[in-house]
């Protein structure tokens, strides 16, 4: 029994690191919006966006444990956690659901190649295509990759890794402009020298 | 497989149990996929920062034949997991045969895209002069001060997903060949690398080919 205090002690230690950097990330979000008054652009944006999301991404766990131990005042059942058998079949997504799916996935694909007919303005047609990209991979993993009829655990624990690899995106995605505008200004027929890699090698 | 015993949910990482109600193989696979779909990630961020950062980029990809082709190859990998789903529907209903049919049907959708892919490869690389280093005359013409690393950003990325296709086909082929000593866990894990290939040419087909159409009139 002593074993189990200890693990009980770890977990509830665990929660309140997790909630600090919740908080944490909350008050980057803050400072980030206020020291700038607010007329950051869209760089300041995207950084009070993510910190956001990454303080809602910390704070998850500690969440789920304060409802299971009821410290929120509504839910005063605790869910007993099943015992653990051998691993349980899982019987999700007939045949027909997964055709369907499939047929939604070529539907998406089918937006997308017509909407590079239309020639849109750069930065709508890479946020438009993002979107239904993520939208896609949502589909393939939830219901080709059956993560939607796992146990929430798992899904906690993947999820959030790529909802921080596509945080990055949006953060390195306007980012790279700005390298852009860092440039100094050019000619555009000259080679100039200092362009990445060909240094040197002649165009013929 | 040990059977776990009851146990409370603060002991679950004691061992001796499943902790995701999942075998150690599939847990393994999916902390193999967020790990490598990072790496796809870190790749498609150098691009985007190559390709804004450059004063000008190629966009060489006529409707017909470039966005046509690789929308058939899109088509085609969609089908592949497609396949690979009743493959381990069937397996889990201990059908081997069907089993074993879904996945050779999945592999020969692989083995098509690889086909049709590189066909791609040797038409940019033999007919059109791409190198990963240096853009064909023609282009730099079109294109003046355009960056010359459309090519390494290219084969870069689509040669990374087409080497991660042939090694998911050739693992196809391992489970299907030997489908007697596998279970339908076994393809249920393998199905997860073949969904998680196609994962990533979704991303990586609008991003390379749809953000690269050629407007320009003429054939």
């Amino acid at each position: 029994m002593e074993k189990s205090n200890d693990r009980e002690k770890e977990i509830k230690r665990m929660n309140l690191v997790l909630l600090a950097l919740a908080g944490l990330a909350f008050l980057v979000a803050v400072w980030t919006a206020v020291s700038n008054q607010l007329k950051g652009g869209t760089d300041d944006l995207f950084l009070i966006l993510v910190c956001l999301l990454l303080a809602l991404l910390f704070a998850i766990n500690p969440l789920i444990y304060a409802k299971q131990n009821g410290l929120f005042a509504a839910s005063a059942d605790e869910e007993e956690p099943a015992p653990a058998h051998e691993i349980e079949e899982h019987h999700g997504g007939g045949n027909r659901e997964n055709v369907v799916i499939w047929g939604g996935l070529l539907g998406l694909t089918a937006v997308e190649v017509v909407l590079a007919y239309i020639h849109l303005h750069a930065a709508l047609m890479l946020t438009i295509l993002m979107l239904l990209s993520i939208v896609k991979a949502a589909l393939i993993v939830a219901y080709f990759m059956h993560l939607k009829f796992e146990r929430f655990s798992l899904v906690m624990t993947i999820v959030p890794t790529l909802i921080v690899l596509f945080l990055l995106f949006g953060i390195f995605f306007p980012d790279s402009r700005r390298a852009h505008d860092l440039r100094p200004a050019m000619e555009v027929q000259q080679q100039p020298a200092d362009n990445e890699s060909s240094a040197g090698e002649e165009e013929k | 497989m040990a059977e776990a015993k009851a146990v409370s949910l603060a002991d679950e990482w004691g061992g001796g149990t499943f902790p995701y109600r999942v075998s150690h193989r599939k847990l393994g696979m999916w902390l193999f996929i967020m790990s490598d779909s990072l790496t796809f990630g870190v790749l498609l961020m150098t691009y985007a920062y190559v390709r804004l950062s450059s004063v000008n980029w190629p966009t060489p990809f006529k409707f017909h034949p470039s966005v046509t082709f690789s929308t058939v190859m899109t088509l085609v990998l969609l089908s592949s997991s497609l396949t690979m789903v009743f493959a381990v529907a069937a397996a889990k209903k201990r059908d081997r045969k069907k089993a074993r049919l879904w996945i050779m049907a999945t592999m020969f959708f692989g083995a098509t895209f690889i086909a049709l892919h590189s066909y791609e490869w040797h038409h940019l690389i033999v007919d059109e002069g791409l190198t990963p280093f240096q853009l064909p005359a023609e282009w730099a013409h079109e294109w003046p001060g355009a960056s010359p690393l459309f090519g390494s950003a290219f084969f870069g990325i689509t040669g990374l997903h087409m080497f991660h296709v042939f090694t998911g086909v050739c693992y196809l082929g391992v489970i299907a060949g030997r489908i007697r000593k596998f279970t339908a866990d076994d393809v249920e894990v393998s199905g997860l690398y073949w969904h998680f290939v196609d994962l990533v040419w979704m991303f990586v087909f609008p991003l390379i080919y749809l953000m690269s159409v050629d407007f320009r009139p003429g054939p």
